[in-house]
């Protein structure tokens, strides 16, 4: 490797890759060919409201300072299909910062006539999402879009870092006919690539540029990556291409960057870490003051834990970075700092108290999954912490107000993570829970009286990510549940609502009142949907053609039961049906007992989850099939008549 | 078609101007703190600007009101400057800490639905606010309306113990209170020589259902000032550009007839000018030019309507712009002369130069056209328009006056034919036919754009018939003057009828017009079920009574025959405009629940 570094400090040139990464601009797009001007739809995808002619995305990697900075520039044809088309895609929105500088931006519009509408300045607007925080949003809309219309789009963008690399997605809603990426990369610059992508048809080159490489990565005539319901992320069904920065020369020696999760984890601890605590302000005395009376190490985790969620305000910076001249002193004086910093704050409270943390840095399932083989800091979306407490280990994410210690949300579960450590980085799968630790029960006690009125009273209790869901974190909790109740018990006066909700043992109790409405009332029949106030079941999984596999939110156990009782001259009508469906992807079980002498039915009922991902068409399948047993029978009523 | 665009496509119909927000006042944010003082002042100097003064005391409750009130906003724009502000935090037992700029920010949000407007906040940190706090706030906001006229909100989010407004400084105040019909209810008005002052003490109140007093100054006002206020704003505006006018003569054929000619149009503006929004200080009123709409293929509102008006004018058909307020819910008040109270803007166009039926969106010799739609003809208008009062503006021999927009609803329809076979095992077999007509055709066409438009078009069936196994589904989809979605299944139901030992009952396969009453919103409108059920020979049923309830604005009415071996249940549900705007609908949609729930029952009759 050649070697044209240049003359300041290794730790001052470091410093300028760190930092926030950016966005994209470019060279001229390809002429316009007479099969592009004449496709009207995409061979194999009839139904595609637009399409992707060409895509490329061009990164030249400069860490040397704000005037000479790396830039990725994206060029980007699309040709509209269907008037669909025109509204998803002739919106042009760029989110950018003094830090991700937006450089340029030029559109075109080659309608189908072959006239040519330019993108004018006065077309595009930018907006101040933060002065504080120079923080900017650009906007324009693509002139005169058609069916039949082309538009060409250029941007680039300026950033310093050149770690948190992110990847390049091949694919997307719509078919790509070309999609490429090229990387620039000094001399003085070592990497390697990392892709997820079928090597039959993934095209690679690397070619000797003026001062150093270049690396294309390019695929052909991708179809379109479906849209379903409750599919998994884009990022994990897309061909995806990244080019990582793996050694940086100074002079004759390399300096370690994205080599292992040693170099990675130093890196960060060198130039992020260590200049976040480099003010700690009060927070090792605060830390101490505030867990003065806890007597256990379990005691002072969980009040600083508590502490650090419900007092510091979550900001929206995402990343296991921290903000420019962000430090611990800050973020507490503030009371405000993104998850990271909240994390890290918290880790330095703790040890104020002399209780060891880990930093973990973890990644939202929501967002793809993760490849840890390949060390790359720009995998995680933000840090968490793992506590040791008596001889054991406690997950805490204190970014979250409806966590307690010990609980992660269900975006993190059985996510990989990296325990961050200089010398012995660690890469952990965090944990993941039943389907019955997530409860959702409901039991409905009621009486129907002489004059044919339904009165009672009801109990809802929720665990786990249940309880994470709905849980309020309000003293208005009592008016929130009753107009939950009220929309959900449609006819029914709900009063008398009492509410506890425990975030430490992820636990959520209501309990209150119901009468039937006057109004409501038919007098010679009462009509109840056993379910209620839960939601009957209906069919999740339509398409007869289903592509992808499904992602579930959670796994857990929906349960129901009501008790009715009626007076004499009542009798049951009509009851619903008993299920006993089970299979391995979920169980549903209902049932009705009927004791006629003492005038008294209860209905119970069951939906389990069981399975997160349904990855192939046999779990598919008896999902599908188990939820249109669950509508058959929810659909189904209690009734009690009059005799 | 994902909802995020359905959202958006609804969004549309409420963009005039972010002026309405921006000048109601800072954006509290949080329940159950309790404001324990709120003083606004607003000083009407002779330039015509308004020095608006609000101070403001808070004592923070409760953990929840802590992390809401740790953050403040206040609404600007172009035409609304920040002069001072200072708020100060004690905390429990200490002295009061000033807030200091650091913890200070302009930021600058769009409005859902717009891509680009001149609304900022000054964002405001409160560092170290928690149970017990006291916050204070004085800040002054200096605005330059464009139309003499303000607007103060008087219930936020957290109960305010003492609420103290004064409007003053000018002659002729006049207001209006917006929030219902017991929108006075604990407020004292005083009214005199130089102004207004409210005082009260306000409970908490969601955001859609807060009060607001708006007002306006300087003698004379009336309706035809404010439409005399916009046709100055439009006479800025270049007019009669030669490239509109050769589009719609291009477009036009010479022999066609007027009628044809405005359908023409009108479609052309729906398919070739994009709806987006974008509002920089007066711009929130003033449309674009024609020519800027045309060469960019986009505008909003305003855009869309002054371009369809020119494209009109081309071709022989005079057309005016129509300021209306685009809403669901809420209406303005016509005896409060003033431009604020609307957020759309239409076409009204003179039915002397074009052929109308019946059935038309016609009234006071207008016939009023949306071009913002994205489909139907100029028979449909979306609904949030109906009945609202629309100012006519620049109308040739008229004074600029307000004109009721017709309510069309009868056409926003839901027709429903179910016919049932039931069997001796208690399944059931049969079909749907099921037509919608209006806005929610218009927005079942949207979902259809997705990858398997069969999904939407089975979840809309089945809301009608929950339970049941649904096949041989086929569509159609009308685009025409009305848009019209008729969607034809066959439906299985193993589990339909319960059946016990000598009789048989089964739900009505049926779904309500009106939501829940429980709900917020209704939406005008008709349905009508036609249910035909042949049972097993020897099974008859218990026929349902005939039913007619007639409610302010609304009405059910039920008939049931049977015929020896079908029973034949109609059922027909009606809502008018003004009901499903006030709360008039919620009778009728206890009344629609209430028989909903009621069941239909077979009998063996076996002689």
């Amino acid at each position: 490797m050649t070697i044209d570094r240049p003359s300041a400090s290794t730790v001052s040139l470091l410093g300028v890759l760190v930092g926030l990464f950016a966005l994209p601009l470019g060279a001229e797009l390809p002429p316009i060919t007479d099969a592009e001007r004449a496709l009207v739809a995409v061979p194999g995808d009839p139904s595609a409201s637009a399409v992707v002619l060409f895509e490329r995305s061009s990164h030249h990697l400069e860490p040397h300072g704000k005037e000479s900075a790396s830039s990725v520039t994206i060029e980007r044809r699309i040709k509209i299909l269907r008037e669909e088309g025109k509204e998803d895609w002739s919106e042009i929105v760029l989110n950018h910062s003094d830090f991700v500088r937006l450089k340029e931006v030029a559109a075109r519009t080659i309608r189908a006539d072959g006239s040519v509408l330019e993108l004018s300045e006065n077309d595009i607007f930018r907006r101040e999402v933060s002065a504080e925080e120079s923080r900017y949003l650009t906007t324009a809309v693509f002139p005169g879009v058609e069916v039949g219309a082309i538009l060409d789009l250029q941007v680039e963008m300026r950033y310093e870092s050149i770690l948190q690399q992110t990847r390049w997605l091949f694919q997307d809603r719509i078919p790509t006919l070309y999609s490429e990426v090229q990387y620039t990369v000094p001399d003085y610059i070592g990497f390697r690539h990392w892709a997820r992508a079928d090597p039959e048809r993934l095209q690679m080159s690397v070619e000797q540029v003026p001062g150093g490489r270049r690396l294309r990565a390019v695929m052909e005539n991708l179809p379109a990556v479906p849209d379903e319901e409750m599919s998994f992320p884009l990022a994990d069904l897309a061909s995806q291409f990244m080019l990582l920065p793996t050694e940086y020369l100074v002079g004759a020696t390399p300096i370690d960057l994205l080599t292992s999760w040693e170099s990675v984890c130093d890196l960060y601890d060198d130039l992020v870490y260590d200049e976040f605590y480099r003010k700690k302000g009060s927070s090792r005395s605060l830390a101490k003051k505030i867990t003065a009376e806890a007597t256990k190490a379990e005691e002072r985790a969980a009040v600083l834990f508590e502490w650090v969620r419900d007092s510091i305000r979550r900001d929206p910076g995402t990343g296991v970075s921290v903000g420019v001249n962000s430090t611990a002193g800050r973020v507490l004086d503030d009371r405000r700092g993104s998850a990271t910093e909240q994390a890290l704050l918290l880790a330095e409270m703790l040890d104020a108290v002399k209780i060891d943390a880990d930093i973990v840095w973890v990644a939202e399932r929501e967002n793809g999954r993760i490849d840890t083989n390949t060390p790359n800091p720009g995998w995680f979306d933000r840090a968490i912490l793992r506590i040791h407490l008596g001889g054991g280990e406690v997950w805490a994410d204190p970014a979250d107000r409806r966590l307690g210690l010990g609980h992660l949300p269900p975006g993190l579960e059985g996510t990989a993570a990296l325990v961050f450590h200089t010398r012995r980085p660690e890469l952990v799968d965090l944990p993941t829970t039943e389907f019955t630790d997530h409860l959702k029960r409901s039991r409905l006690e009621l009486a129907v009286d002489d004059e044919g009125a339904l009165a009672g009273n009801g109990v809802i209790e929720l665990t786990g990510h249940h309880a994470w869901s709905l849980m309020t974190r309000s003293q208005e909790a009592p008016e929130r549940w009753q107009e939950y109740l009220e929309k959900r018990l449609p006819g029914f006066v709900v009063a008398a609502v009492e509410v506890d909700e425990d975030p430490a043992r992820r636990r959520v109790d209501v309990r209150w009142s119901l009468e039937q409405k006057d109004e409501d009332v038919l007098g010679d029949e009462a009509v109840i949907d056993p379910n209620r106030p839960w939601e009957p079941m209906t069919q999740i999984f339509r398409s007869t053609q289903r592509r992808t596999p499904a992602l579930l939110a959670y796994v857990d156990r929906e349960e129901s039961e009501v008790v009715v009782t009626w007076p004499e001259a009542w009798e049951v009508d009509a009851l619903p049906a008993a299920a006993d469906f089970a299979t391995p992807v979920g169980a549903y079980v209902a049932s009705t007992e009927v004791d006629a002498e003492n005038r008294r039915v209860r209905r119970t009922r069951r939906l389990d989850m069981v399975q997160r991902e349904l990855t192939n068409s046999a779990e598919l399948g008896a999902m599908k099939e188990m939820l249109a047993t669950a509508e058959r029978v929810d659909a189904q009523q209690l009734v009690l008549v009059r005799r | 078609m994902t909802p995020a665009r359905t959202r958006r496509r609804l969004g549309r119909v409420r963009l005039l101007v972010a002026l309405l927000v921006a000048t109601l006042g800072a954006v509290g944010s949080s329940p159950a703190a309790e404001i324990v003082e709120r003083e606004i002042e607003h000083r009407i100097g002779a330039d015509g600007a308004v020095v608006e003064t609000t101070r403001m005391r808070v004592v923070v409750r409760s953990p929840e009101d802590a992390r809401h009130w740790s953050t403040f906003a206040v609404p600007l724009d172009e035409n609304r400057r920040l002069e001072s502000f200072a708020a100060w935090v004690a905390a429990p037992g200490k002295r009061e800490k000033r807030i200091r700029g650091r913890h200070q920010d302009r930021i600058e949000v769009p409005e859902a639905g717009v891509l680009h407007d001149s609304s900022s906040y000054h964002y405001v940190e409160l560092p170290g606010v928690e149970v017990g706090s006291s916050l204070r706030f004085d800040y002054v906001v200096r605005a330059e309306p464009y139309f003499p006229a303000g607007a103060v909100l008087l219930d936020l989010a957290d109960a305010t113990t003492e609420l103290v407004v004064r409007i003053h400084g000018a002659e002729d105040v006049g207001f209006s209170l917006e929030g219902g019909e017991d929108a006075e209810a604990g407020l004292l008005i005083e009214e005199g020589p130089d102004g207004l002052v409210v005082r009260g003490a306000p409970a908490a109140v969601d955001s859609s259902d807060a009060r607001v007093i708006r007002y306006t100054w300087g003698a004379n006002r009336t309706w035809h000032d404010v439409g005399r206020w916009y046709s100055s704003l439009l006479a800025d505006v270049p007019r009669a550009d030669p490239s509109v006018a050769a589009l719609a003569r291009d477009r036009v054929s010479p022999e066609a007839e007027p009628r044809v000619r405005l359908e023409t149009l009108l479609e052309l503006v729906h398919r070739e000018i994009d709806y987006v929004a974008v509002e920089v200080g007066v711009g929130g009123y003033r449309p674009s030019s024609p020519s800027e709409t045309l060469a960019r293929g986009w505008g909003d509102c305003k855009d869309q309507s002054l371009f369809l008006i020119d494209l009109l004018d081309s071709v022989g058909i005079p057309s005016y712009p129509a300021l209306v307020r685009s809403s669901l819910r809420h209406a303005i008040d016509p005896s409060f002369q003033s431009p604020t109270g609307f957020n759309h803007l239409i076409v009204a166009v003179d039915v002397a130069a074009v052929t109308a039926d019946a059935a038309d969106p016609v009234a006071d010799g207008l016939l009023f056209v949306d071009p913002t739609q994205s489909r139907g003809g100029a028979a449909w208008l979306q609904p949030a328009v109906h009945g609202q009062e629309a100012l006519v503006v620049g109308r040739v021999n008229a004074r600029d006056e307000l004109v009721r927009v017709p309510d069309r609803s009868a056409v926003e329809a839901r027709t429903a034919e179910v016919r049932l076979e039931l069997h001796e095992n208690g399944s059931a077999r049969g079909g749907i036919d099921l037509t919608l007509t209006g806005w929610d055709a218009s927005a079942l066409i949207d979902r259809l754009g997705g990858e398997d438009p069969g999904i939407p078009l089975l979840e809309e069936v089945a809301r009608l018939l929950p339970g049941a196994e649904l096949a041989d589904l086929s569509w159609g989809v009308a685009e025409g003057p009305v848009p019209k979605v008729r969607i034809v299944a066959a439906a299985t139901w193993p589990l339909l009828t319960q059946v016990g030992s000598d009789r048989w009952s089964l739900p009505v396969p049926d779904a309500p017009l009106t939501p829940v009453p429980a709900a917020d919103l209704a939406l005008a409108g008709q349905r009508t079920l036609t249910l035909t059920i042949d049972p097993p020979e020897a099974w008859c049923p218990d026929l349902p009574e005939d039913i007619e309830e007639q409610t302010p604005g609304g009405s059910l009415v039920q008939r049931a025959h049977w015929d020896g071996e079908s029973l034949t249940l109609r059922r027909d549900v009606r809502l008018g405009v003004d009901a499903a705007r006030g709360e008039d609908w919620r009778e009728l949609a206890v009344i629609e629940h209430r028989e909903l729930r009621r069941r239909l029952r077979f009998r063996s009759c076996r002689p």
